[in-house]
């Protein structure tokens, strides 16, 4: 029933195979009078150990055994089911004698193959010399009775020692020792608490933490017995020769023993605290210094087997394109503090910040590993990048010599990039730096700054030019309207061609030219009326001047007077004989006549008088002159008149 | 009108100097990159022999090369107030100022720049005559309108007269402020190494006071002054505006006028 049950499941679930092993736990070190267990772990497999099995151990008694506990444990992950079937035999040893026992090999069958355990080594340790102990197994039957109180055993400072040893008494500087920090309890004091209040500092050193090995154990440590365990681990690189102390550190720990009480018929241990405080030994390190005939390319590596090898990627570079220069150095010793090696590239290269990568282990003595620089670089001009072989000098402390290897050289050819525009920004770019001086040789100083915008010549400058298109705004006004007003312009001027006429026929008469004489004479009279009564003098006749010069208000004598010299005139063309005298009779008669109503205009009324000014102002103005002072005056006055003159007609 | 024109002249020639000695000796010992001589030797040009933009400008370069950034700009911004169209100013300026840890951020807007760029072009005298020839063009385009009979011509100067005007009135207007940003002392460059910007015109620290240290080398505008005389550390205040829209006291000692 059972079987089918298992082929059904069989069926449903395909069984996977567990591991099968045969294994032995024994402790590594056990105390003289102590008992002590040796456990065999049968898993999966079809046997067992039976008492005749036992291992003969000199110098220990067995107690008992085997003691079997099996576990079965069934897992279903995937519908795969997993049988773990675990056998755990236990036999009961008590140590009697001081010394190291083996536990040979064991052999078990099942019914295909064999297996057997390790061979394993117990250290039987003395008993504790210091401390008296009830050694022997307390026998809580015989205090049946009545409840009494056992004491557990008194705690004092000694009982916890924490030490810390160097692996080296004497190194030369940067070569690595190792630091351990471990703590001895005795073995049957618990700790319930644990505080490193101020741990060694180690001055003088780069330290290094190592991993804390899990190595607790019971040992036989200065005539007692202790448990005792590696708290820190470090690797140390003295950075400095002489002597260096590493300054001992604080720790507050709490110890824990058990007082049994027994109440009759059970017992209980009650834990008893105790806080300790324990300080660690004080060790002290010679370092040496390094041979002073350093040679080239050292920078501070000490170890041994570095190696150094170099690329520079890509194979082809191109101006302003980036490429990759790394340089690695493996090797043990310091290789975590190494200091970033300077490369020069040449003159034509953008260097970027370096970037450093560190991969070191602790290989059970010293750092072993890598050192990887890698330097980013930017062509900047067509050619060749040459790194040159340098050397890479290291010390090694085994045999204290200095060693030399060589970083081999690379040369690399440059051709031009892509992106020509890149690379003149990039050129441009390089030029990060303030521009030079101006040579002041020949300049001028100056201790008062001139602005010519504060200079009065300046808004003079403005006051001409604006003054100057005034100017001539107001000539060009004034041409455009007189030339428009031509009768206006003549008899304004009417006086004054009178008087030049008046002084041609003054020449004539002193010539003795009678003919020229009267012409001029006559046609100094008939243009000065017919230009001051805008007629033409063409239709002039003695009649209508008389007639107009008495609208004008011209007193009677005054225009009879005027009308004889117009007569004289006429008559003294027309007939023959001419007389010095009477030529100079006419002459004063007609410039009187001229004279007389230029004169009578002045002094009658308001509007002849304006009349007479504008006549007179054009007399003394030369027509083309630019007189800005004078200009505006007259141009009013020049205004008036047109709009008289206007009205009158 | 001629003998003012010679008097004027005269006038001139009496404030223009030559560069002297002291300039000469100051360029050759930047040359020889002995730059405490050359500052030496500029400083003294400066007190007996007059200044210039460049003068300035070589001071402000022997101040960087001395690792001084606080003058070097104060001595830019010096050459520049002489003369804004100092491009070699202008491009050290920048270029120190953008060594400066902590710059205030420029918030000043597009059309403020425009405008700074534009007079940077010329020097303040090439802006006056500048305006005085557009004024005279502006004449020239009234005549036109004045004495031609031609419509289009008349057109021609009535607009284009309008547009040229309203161009003469901004150049005028850059001319007169350059010609009198040299009697403008508002300006101020931090000098002191270590300086703290604060929200009271009072040194003793309090909690609720804001105190912001700010860097040699900054530019900036003062506003207001105020004296302390009971505070013997600082007896004199700035009020200063560190952009356009930042304000803050700053001990006067500190800074130092363009």
């Amino acid at each position: 029933m059972r079987n089918l049950l298992t082929a059904a499941a069989l069926l449903i679930f395909s069984a996977v195979a567990a591991a099968q092993s045969f294994q032995v736990d024994a402790p590594g070190s056990v105390i003289q009078g102590s008992r002590f267990y040796v456990t065999y772990v049968i898993s999966n497999i079809d046997a067992q150990v039976s008492r005749a099995q036992a291992p003969k151990l000199e110098g220990c008694t067995l107690l008992s055994g085997p003691n079997n506990s099996t576990m079965q444990s069934t897992t279903i992950i995937n519908r795969q089911a997993k049988t773990e079937y675990i056998v755990q035999s236990t036999f009961i040893y008590r140590a009697d004698k001081a010394g190291t026992v083996t536990v040979p090999p064991l052999t078990i069958k099942d019914n295909k193959r064999s297996y057997s355990t390790r061979q394993v080594t117990i250290r039987i340790l003395p008993p504790d010399k210091n401390t008296p102990r009830q050694n022997a197994a307390p026998n809580p039957y015989a205090q049946m009775p009545e409840q009494q109180v056992k004491q557990g055993p008194q705690i004092s400072d000694k009982d916890v020692i924490i030490t810390v040893t160097l692996s080296k008494n004497q190194v030369y500087v940067n070569e690595p020792v190792i630091a351990t920090i471990r703590l001895y309890c005795k073995h049957y004091i618990g700790i319930s608490g644990f505080r490193s209040t101020t741990p060694p500092t180690f001055e003088g050193f780069m330290s290094e933490p190592l991993p804390t090995p899990q190595d607790q154990q019971l040992v036989h440590f200065r005539g007692d017995n202790y448990n005792t365990v590696t708290l820190n681990k470090y690797l140390l690189f003295p950075q400095k020769d002489g002597k260096l102390t590493i300054n001992s550190g604080r720790y507050d720990l709490t110890l824990t023993t058990y007082d049994r009480v027994s109440y009759g018929f059970y017992e209980e241990s009650v834990p008893v605290n105790k806080e300790v405080t324990t300080t660690t030994n004080q060790v002290s390190l010679d370092v040496k210094p390094l041979p002073a005939n350093a040679p080239a390319g050292f920078t501070g590596a000490v170890g041994s087997d570095f190696k150094v090898s170099n690329s520079l990627e890509p194979s082809l570079l191109r101006t302003n394109e980036a490429a990759t220069y790394t340089l690695t150095i493996t090797g043990n010793g310091n290789i975590k503090y190494l200091t970033t090696p300077t490369v020069d590239f040449g003159p034509n290269v953008e260097q970027y910040e370096p970037e450093t990568q560190n991969d070191a282990k602790f290989n059970g003595t010293t750092l072993s590993g890598s050192f990887t620089t890698t330097y980013t670089i930017i062509p900047q001009a067509v050619g060749q990048v040459s790194i040159a072989e340098a050397p890479f000098a290291y010390f090694n402390p085994q045999t204290g010599k200095y060693v030399t290897v060589t970083i081999p050289g690379i040369e690399r050819r440059v051709v031009k990039g892509n992106d020509a525009a890149a690379g003149s920004t990039a050129a441009t770019d390089q030029m990060n730096d303030i521009r030079h001086i101006k040579t002041l040789s020949g300049q001028d100083l100056y201790t008062k700054h001139h602005r010519w915008f504060h200079d009065i010549l300046y808004i003079l400058c403005y006051v001409i030019a604006a003054a100057g298109l005034t100017g001539v705004v107001i000539v060009y006004r004034r041409y455009v309207r007189l030339s428009a007003d031509v009768e206006g312009r003549r008899m304004s001027r009417a006086n004054a061609v009178a008087t030049k006429r008046l002084k041609a026929a003054r020449a004539m008469m002193n010539a003795h030219n009678s003919n020229g004489f009267y012409d001029a004479i006559a046609s100094a009279l008939w243009g000065y009326i017919s230009d001051k009564l805008r007629m033409p003098a063409s239709t002039l006749t003695r009649e209508n001047i008389s007639e107009r010069l008495k609208q004008r208000d011209v007193p009677e004598p005054l225009i009879d007077r005027t009308i004889r010299v117009l007569d004289d005139c006429e008559m003294a063309r027309f007939t023959p004989q001419h007389f010095d005298a009477e030529l100079s009779d006419l002459y004063n008669g007609t410039a009187a006549v001229i004279r007389d109503l230029e004169t009578y205009k002045r002094r009658s009324g308001r509007k002849a008088a304006t009349q007479t000014a504008v006549a007179q102002s054009e007399q003394t103005a030369q027509p083309t002159a630019v007189n800005e002072s004078a200009d505006t005056e007259s141009a009013d006055t020049e205004k008036q008149n047109t709009e008289n003159q206007s009205q009158e007609d | 009108m001629r003998k003012t024109l010679s008097i004027i002249i005269i006038l001139l020639a009496a404030i223009t100097l030559h560069a002297g000695q002291h300039a000469d000796a100051g360029d050759k010992a930047y040359n020889n990159k002995d730059y405490n001589e050359a500052l030496t030797q500029y400083r003294l040009a400066v007190e007996t022999e007059g200044v210039s933009s460049n003068l300035y400008y070589n001071l402000g370069n022997t101040y960087y090369r001395m690792g001084d950034i606080g003058q070097a700009v104060l001595n830019y911004q010096r050459a520049l107030k002489v003369d804004p169209s100092n491009d070699d100013a202008r491009a050290n300026l920048q270029f120190v100022q953008s060594k400066i840890a902590n710059t205030p951020e420029d918030d000043s807007s597009f059309l403020t720049n425009m405008h700074r760029n534009i007079v940077s072009v010329m020097s303040p005298d090439a802006w006056a005559w500048t305006a005085f020839g557009l004024f005279v063009v502006v004449l020239g385009a009234i005549a036109l309108y004045l004495f031609t009979s031609n419509v289009t011509l008349r057109k021609i100067g009535f607009f284009g007269g309008f547009v040229v005007l309203v161009v003469f009135v901004y150049v005028f207007i850059i001319a007169w402020t350059t010609a009198s940003a040299i009697n403008d002392h508002s300006d101020a460059v931090i000098t002191a190494p270590v300086s703290n910007l604060r929200s009271q015109p009072s040194s003793k620290n309090d909690k609720s006071e804001k105190v912001v240290p700010v860097n040699q080398g900054i530019t900036v505008q003062i506003v207001d002054s105020v004296a302390t005389p009971d505070d013997p550390m600082t007896p004199m205040w700035y009020e200063v505006k560190i952009n356009n829209s930042t304000r803050a006291w700053i001990a006067a000692s500190d800074v130092e006028r363009v």
